[in-house]
C-alpha cells in the first residue's frame, strides 16, 4: 500500500531521485559499504587480537567546532540537509485568510532571524483563488491541450517524478562533478513542499477532473488542491536557482548569454505545461506556481547569501479564464527579476516589489556554505600550477 | 422556411447531390440544437457569373429567410475579386460558406415547389462543417501589390496541413522568414484588417514582427508563435499538428522548399494554405475539395504578385501532398479538373500567362482494396464489402458506369445491397433510382442511389451511403459492421467494364472523427505471394474483382499534374502502397491522357526506415515522413530548375526531367518498367 501511494504521488520524488542523487556518489568512497554488521564481528576479535588489555595512549585533540560552517563537509548529505531545513524552514510561515468570498493565502517571510526578540513578519505572497467560473473556462484549455498528450506522455511519465533529468540536460548537473548544487536543489524543492501543501489547502482549489467526466487525465490526479501548481513551483524554483548559480559562477558562457536562463525557463514552462496537457492542472495554477517558485528562488539566495529579496501578489481574480500561461509575463532572464506587474494579453494578474534587507537580515553563516559550495561547482578549473 | 427539419432523411427525387443529402440529414449527433445554422463549406458549379449567383441568392432569402436572423445565410469568399464575380462561364466552380438551411435550398433541383433551386447551380459538393469563429463577413480584399524577386526566383507554394512556417528552414535569418504569404484557414478570425473570409493570413511582415515578438536572448519561442498565428488555440480548440513533433505540412514544406538559414536562399519564395486539421464535428465524411478549391484561388492570386526584375511574372511551383479515392478515375472528376481549372489551358484566360506547375502525390491506397472492378460482359459480380465495426464516420462506396455520351445511351444495370443479414433492396439505373436501407425502427441507416453524371463526366453513377456502425449517443441509427454486399447485375455482352471505389474515410493522426476504413473483402482476393510477403501488382491470372489496379488518388487522375509515385531506396523497388494507373477508359473526351503517375520519387529510405527524414514541427528536428505525399515535393524541387524555361510544359519535363537543368538524377529500380506505377522513371534529388 505504500508502495502504491508513492507510486501515486508525483511529490514523493526523493525515492525516484535516489538514482541522480548526489549521496549514492558518496557510497562509493564510503569504506564500510553496507556491511556494517558482517564487519563488526571481525572488529571484534580484530581487537583483542592488537590492543592490549588498558587505554595507555591518550592523545588529547583539539576542540570540536561548534556551529561552524567548515564542520558541515564532514557530515553526511542527509545530516547536513536536516541542519539546512533548519534553517531555511522557519523561515516562512503561511496563513490563510479570505478576500470577499474567495480564499487568499499569504506566505510570510520571517526577517531578522539572527536577532531573536526582533523577529518580524513581511509579506513574501499574497495568492488569492481564481472563482469557479474562471476555471470553468480554463478548462477549455485542459481539453485542447489533451490533443497533444500522445505528443507528451514520455516527458509527462519521466516528470512524474523530480524532474533533475530535465536540468541535468541543460546545466552540466551530476552527482560526482556537482554534488552541492543537487543537495541544494533538493532543500528547495523540500522546503518548498511544504509551503506548496499549505498554500493548496488554503486555498482549496479544485482538480479539472472535478469539472467533467470528459477530462480523463492520462496520469492520477494528486489528491491535494490544483492551485498553486507543484511541478510549476519547483520547476520555476530549481530553474532559477540553476540560472542564479550559472550567473554567480562568472564562467563567461553564463554570463556572456541570457539564454542559458531563457532556456531553463522554457523548460520550467513546459514541465508546468505538461501537467494541463496531462489533464490534471489549469493553466492559471502554472502562472500561480510560477510566481511561487520564482520568489522563494530569490528567498533562498536571500537566506543564503543577503541582497535582497521579492515579495509578490498572485491575483487569481484577475487571470481571465481566457488567459493561457506565459512564463514571459512572470520573469526576465536577463536581469534575473521578476516583472513588475504580471500581465497577459491587457488582463493583470499580479505584481512584485523588490526588498532589500533589513538591518540583523544576515545570511545564514550555514547556507551561505552550501550556496558558495554550489557556485565553486560552476566555476572554470583554473590550471594546477606546475612544481 | 430554412428550417432543414422539413427536409427529413430518405430518399427524394428532388436533389442535386445524393451525397450532400444523405449527410445533411445525419443524425445531428454534435450540438443538435443548432442544425440550422451550422456552416458549412460548399463547392458549387454555377452556370452564368457568381455576382448573378449572389444576385438571385439574395432575392430569394429576402423573400424566405427569416427576417429576424441576425446572420447571413452564405459567404462569398473575398478570395474571389471584383473580376472574378464578373466571369461569366458555362459552368464554373465557386466556393462558399452556408447555412445548412440554405445548403439544403441550393441542394434542390429546380422545379421543386416553393424552394426551387434558381440559382444556376448545376452540381453541389459538400465540403465540412465550418466553425462559425473562422468565418469574416467583414474582411477586406486581399493585398495584390507587386512583390519583386531575382530573376531566377521560382515562387514555391504548397498546400497542406499543419505547416510550421517559423521553421528555420523557411528563414533566412532569426526573425526574417521567406514566407512571403500564409493562409491559416482553421484560424480564427484576426480582429482587425482581416484579408480573408475564411481563417487568417499572413504577410511576411506580419510574419517577421510575429516572430520579432516571440524571440528573447536569441531564442524564438515556437509555441508563442503559433499560438499567436492562431494556428493554435488550446482555448477554442483550434489544433494544428504544428503543436506536435510532426507535421504533414512542415515536413513537406521543408522537402519541397527548404533551406538551411545560413544559405539566405532568395529565390524560393514561399507561399502557403495551412487546411484546417480537426474538424471535430464532422462525422458523415469530412470533405476537403472545397477548401483545396479556395485554397488553390487564394494562393494562385497571391502567386501572381511575384514579379521578376525584368518585370516577368515568376514562375511558381505549386505542391498538393494530398490523395483521394473517389472520383470516375478518368480525370473528368471535379478532384481532377480541380487542376485543370486553374493549371489548364485555358484556366489563365486573357491575362498574362505565369508558368504553373503542380506536383500531386499518386496515391497510397495500392493495398488497400478500396477498388473493384467488374469486367466486361460479366452479367452478375457481387462485391463483399468489410464494413468495420466502431466506426465513427459515414461509409460510402461509388460504382461508376461504363462511359456514355448520352444519358440515354447509358448502360442499364441491377445495384442490389444486402446487410450482414441479408438482402436489403437494390436499385435499377433505369426507374428506380433510390433505395433507403432502415433499421427495425423504419430510421434510414444507409442509401443506394443512381443518377447521370452529366459532362464532362458522362457515366452512371450509383452510391452507396451507410450510417456510421458506432455512436456513443443512443438515439442514433448506426448501420451494422460485417460483410456487406453489392451485386452488380448487367446485361449479357456489356461491352465495358465498371468499377467501383469505397471512399477513403479512416482517420489521420491529428484528426479526430475516428473513421475506420472499410474495404472490400471477396475470397478470391490475393493479398500475399509465395514467400508471405504483400503482392504489389494484381497476380496475371487473377479473377478476382479486387484490384490493385486504378487505384490512382482523384487528385492524380487530371491532365494537368505532375503525379508522384513512390519508391524504396534500400530495395530499388516501387513502395508497396504506391497506387497505379491506368485510367478508367474509355471516358470523354475531357479525359486525361496518362496511364497514370508521371514519375517516382523517394519515399521510404528502406523497408526498415520508413520514410524520408526532413523537417519538424520544431526548427532544427528532423522526423521521418513517407508516402507519395513526401515524394511529389521533391519532384516540386527538382522541377524549380525547369519551369523557367519558355514554353515547357508540366507534363513534358516530367517525363524526361534529367534532360533539364534541375537538381535530379534517374534511379534504377528492379521493377521499373510497369509504366501504370513508375511513369518515365524513377528519380532522385541531388
Amino acid at each position: 500500500m505504500a508502495d502504491r501511494e508513492n507510486a501515486y504521488n508525483a511529490y514523493n520524488a526523493y525515492n525516484a531521485y535516489n538514482a541522480y542523487n548526489a549521496y549514492n556518489a558518496y557510497n562509493a568512497y564510503n569504506a564500510y559499504g553496507g556491511n556494517v554488521s558482517a564487519d563488526a564481528f571481525a572488529l571484534i576479535t580484530n581487537r583483542d587480537g592488537i590492543v592490549s588489555s588498558k587505554i595507555e595512549n591518550i592523545t588529547p585533540p583539539l576542540p570540536g567546532m561548534a556551529n561552524d560552517p567548515n564542520g558541515l563537509k564532514r557530515l553526511t548529505p542527509s545530516q547536513q540537509s536536516a541542519i539546512f531545513m533548519s534553517v531555511l524552514a522557519p523561515t516562512v510561515e503561511v496563513t490563510a485568510s479570505s478576500k470577499g468570498d474567495l480564499p487568499t493565502a499569504t506566505v510570510w517571510r520571517r526577517d531578522s532571524m539572527n536577532e531573536p526578540g526582533k523577529m518580524r513578519y513581511q509579506e513574501m505572497v499574497e495568492m488569492s483563488a481564481p472563482g469557479i467560473d474562471q476555471l470553468v473556462e480554463q478548462l477549455n484549455y485542459v481539453a485542447g491541450y489533451s490533443q497533444i498528450r500522445a505528443d507528451r506522455s514520455a516527458e509527462i511519465l519521466a516528470q512524474l517524478a523530480l524532474p533533475i533529468p530535465f536540468y541535468q540536460s541543460i546545466g552540466y548537473i551530476d552527482p560526482a562533478r556537482t554534488p552541492r548544487t543537487l543537495e541544494l536543489l533538493d532543500l528547495a524543492a523540500g522546503f518548498a513542499f511544504a509551503t506548496i501543501q499549505r498554500v493548496k489547502f488554503s486555498l482549496g482549489i479544485k482538480r479539472p477532473i472535478e469539472f467533467s467526466p470528459q477530462v480523463q487525465p492520462m496520469i492520477p490526479t494528486p489528491t491535494h488542491a490544483s492551485l498553486p501548481s507543484g511541478h510549476a513551483t519547483e520547476a520555476f524554483l530549481m530553474a532559477r536557482l540553476i540560472w542564479k548559480l550559472m550567473r554567480a559562477s562568472e564562467a563567461p558562457q553564463y554570463n556572456d548569454q541570457a539564454y542559458w536562463g531563457d532556456m531553463l525557463m522554457r523548460q520550467a514552462s513546459r514541465i508546468a505545461v505538461n501537467r494541463t496537457v496531462a489533464g490534471v492542472h489549469f493553466p492559471v495554477d502554472s502562472a500561480a506556481g510560477g510566481a511561487l517558485g520564482l520568489t522563494l528562488a530569490e528567498h533562498i539566495e536571500d537566506v543564503a547569501t543577503g541582497g535582497g529579496w521579492t515579495s509578490c501578489v498572485f491575483d487569481g481574480p484577475g487571470f481571465d479564464g481566457k488567459l493561457d500561461f506565459n512564463w514571459h509575463a512572470l520573469y526576465d532572464p536577463e536581469q534575473d527579476k521578476m516583472c513588475g506587474t504580471f500581465k497577459t494579453d491587457g488582463y493583470q494578474w499580479g505584481s512584485s516589489e523588490q526588498h532589500k534587507d533589513r538591518r540583523g537580515d544576515d545570511p545564514s553563516a550555514l547556507l551561505n556554505w552550501l550556496w558558495t559550495e554550489a557556485v565553486a561547482e560552476w566555476r572554470d578549473v583554473t590550471p594546477s600550477q606546475a612544481g | 422556411m430554412l428550417n432543414p427539419m422539413e427536409y427529413q432523411e430518405g430518399c427524394k427525387d428532388n436533389v442535386i447531390s445524393q451525397t450532400a443529402d444523405f449527410r445533411l440529414t445525419r443524425y445531428p449527433h454534435a450540438d443538435p440544437q443548432s442544425q440550422t445554422d451550422k456552416w458549412w463549406s460548399v463547392l458549387i458549379e454555377i452556370e452564368g457569373s457568381i455576382q448573378a449567383f449572389i444576385h438571385k441568392a439574395e432575392a430569394f432569402l429576402a423573400e424566405y429567410d427569416d427576417p429576424d436572423a441576425e446572420e447571413e445565410s452564405f459567404l462569398v469568399p473575398v478570395a474571389y475579386d471584383p473580376a472574378d464575380l464578373h466571369v461569366e462561364k458555362a459552368r464554373q466552380p465557386v466556393v462558399i460558406f452556408a447555412r445548412q438551411g440554405f445548403v439544403h435550398v441550393l441542394n434542390r433541383h429546380e422545379g421543386d415547389g416553393g424552394a426551387a433551386n434558381r440559382f444556376g447551380v448545376l452540381s453541389v459538393h459538400l465540403g465540412a462543417i465550418v466553425r462559425r469563429d473562422a468565418l469574416d463577413f467583414d474582411a477586406d480584399w486581399p493585398d495584390t501589390t507587386p512583390i519583386v524577386v531575382p530573376d531566377d526566383a521560382v515562387v514555391m507554394a504548397v498546400i497542406d496541413d499543419g505547416i510550421g512556417i517559423a521553421n528555420n528552414l523557411f528563414r533566412t535569418g532569426p526573425t526574417q522568414s521567406r514566407v512571403a504569404y500564409a493562409a491559416i484557414l482553421g484560424a480564427n478570425v484576426d480582429a482587425e484588417g482581416s484579408q480573408t473570409s475564411i481563417g487568417r493570413t499572413l504577410s511576411q511582415k506580419q510574419i517577421d514582427g510575429l516572430l520579432e515578438a516571440c524571440t528573447g536572448n536569441h531564442l524564438l519561442n515556437e509555441d508563442l508563435f503559433y499560438t499567436l498565428t492562431g494556428q493554435v488555440d488550446f482555448y477554442d480548440q483550434v489544433f494544428s499538428t504544428v503543436a506536435m513533433r510532426r507535421s504533414h505540412g512542415t515536413h513537406t514544406m521543408g522537402v519541397a522548399a527548404g533551406f538551411p538559414m545560413e544559405e539566405q536562399c532568395s529565390n524560393r519564395p514561399i507561399i502557403c494554405a495551412a487546411l484546417p486539421s480537426a474538424l471535430v464535428e464532422d462525422t458523415t465524411g469530412v470533405d476537403l475539395l472545397p477548401t483545396l478549391y479556395l485554397a488553390f484561388h487564394m494562393l494562385v492570386k497571391q502567386a501572381r504578385r511575384f514579379r521578376t526584375q525584368a518585370g516577368d511574372l515568376a514562375p511558381a511551383m505549386f505542391n498538393l501532398s494530398y490523395g483521394n479515392g473517389g472520383g470516375p478515375h478518368d480525370g473528368t472528376g471535379l478532384f481532377a479538373t480541380l487542376f485543370d481549372h486553374y493549371f489548364g489551358a485555358e484556366a489563365q484566360g486573357a491575362q498574362e500567362p505565369q508558368q504553373a506547375w503542380l506536383t500531386v502525390p499518386a496515391g497510397n491506397l495500392n493495398l488497400s482494396r478500396l477498388h473493384g472492378q467488374i469486367e466486361a460482359g460479366a452479367t452478375e459480380t457481387a462485391l463483399s464489402l468489410a464494413v468495420q465495426p466502431d466506426d465513427r464516420t459515414a461509409t460510402q462506396v461509388q460504382i461508376w458506369m461504363p462511359y456514355a455520351a448520352t444519358e440515354a445511351e447509358a448502360e442499364t444495370a441491377e445495384i442490389a445491397i444486402a446487410t450482414p443479414f441479408g438482402p436489403a433492396g437494390s436499385i435499377a439505373t433505369d426507374g428506380r433510382p433510390c433505395h433507403s436501407l432502415r433499421d427495425g425502427a423504419g430510421r434510414e441507416i444507409g442509401r443506394l442511389s443512381y443518377e447521370f453524371a452529366p459532362a464532362p463526366i458522362n457515366r452512371g453513377f450509383a452510391l452507396l451511403s451507410l450510417n456510421r456502425t458506432s455512436s456513443l449517443d443512443p438515439k442514433e441509427a448506426l448501420a451494422p459492421c460485417g460483410t456487406w454486399t453489392l451485386t452488380i447485375r448487367r446485361e449479357a455482352n456489356a461491352p465495358d467494364q465498371v468499377h467501383a471505389w469505397v471512399r477513403r474515410d479512416e482517420t489521420l493522426p491529428g484528426f479526430k472523427p475516428g473513421g475506420r476504413q472499410a474495404y472490400f473483402n471477396n475470397d478470391d482476393y490475393k493479398r500475399f505471394g509465395k514467400f508471405g510477403a504483400p503482392l504489389p501488382v494484381d497476380p496475371p491470372d487473377t479473377t478476382s474483382p479486387i484490384r490493385r489496379s486504378m487505384t490512382l488518388s482523384g487528385y492524380g487522375c487530371g491532365a494537368a499534374p505532375i503525379v508522384v509515385a513512390a519508391y524504396t531506396a534500400k530495395q530499388a523497388e516501387m513502395s508497396d502502397y504506391s497506387a497505379a494507373g491506368p485510367l478508367n477508359r474509355p471516358a470523354s473526351a475531357c479525359a486525361a491522357d496518362r496511364d497514370g503517375p508521371d514519375m517516382t520519387a523517394l519515399g521510404d529510405d528502406s523497408l526498415v526506415l520508413r520514410g524520408v527524414l526532413n523537417a519538424g514541427s520544431r526548427s532544427g528536428t528532423m522526423v521521418r515522413q513517407g508516402g507519395t505525399s513526401t515524394a511529389a515535393p521533391q519532384m516540386a524541387r527538382a522541377a524549380t530548375g525547369a519551369i523557367g524555361l519558355h514554353g515547357l510544359q508540366a507534363r513534358e519535363w516530367a517525363a524526361d526531367p534529367t534532360a533539364y537543368p534541375g537538381p535530379i538524377q534517374r534511379v534504377d529500380l528492379t521493377d521499373g518498367s510497369n509504366v501504370d506505377r513508375v511513369g518515365s522513371g524513377a528519380y532522385r534529388v541531388t
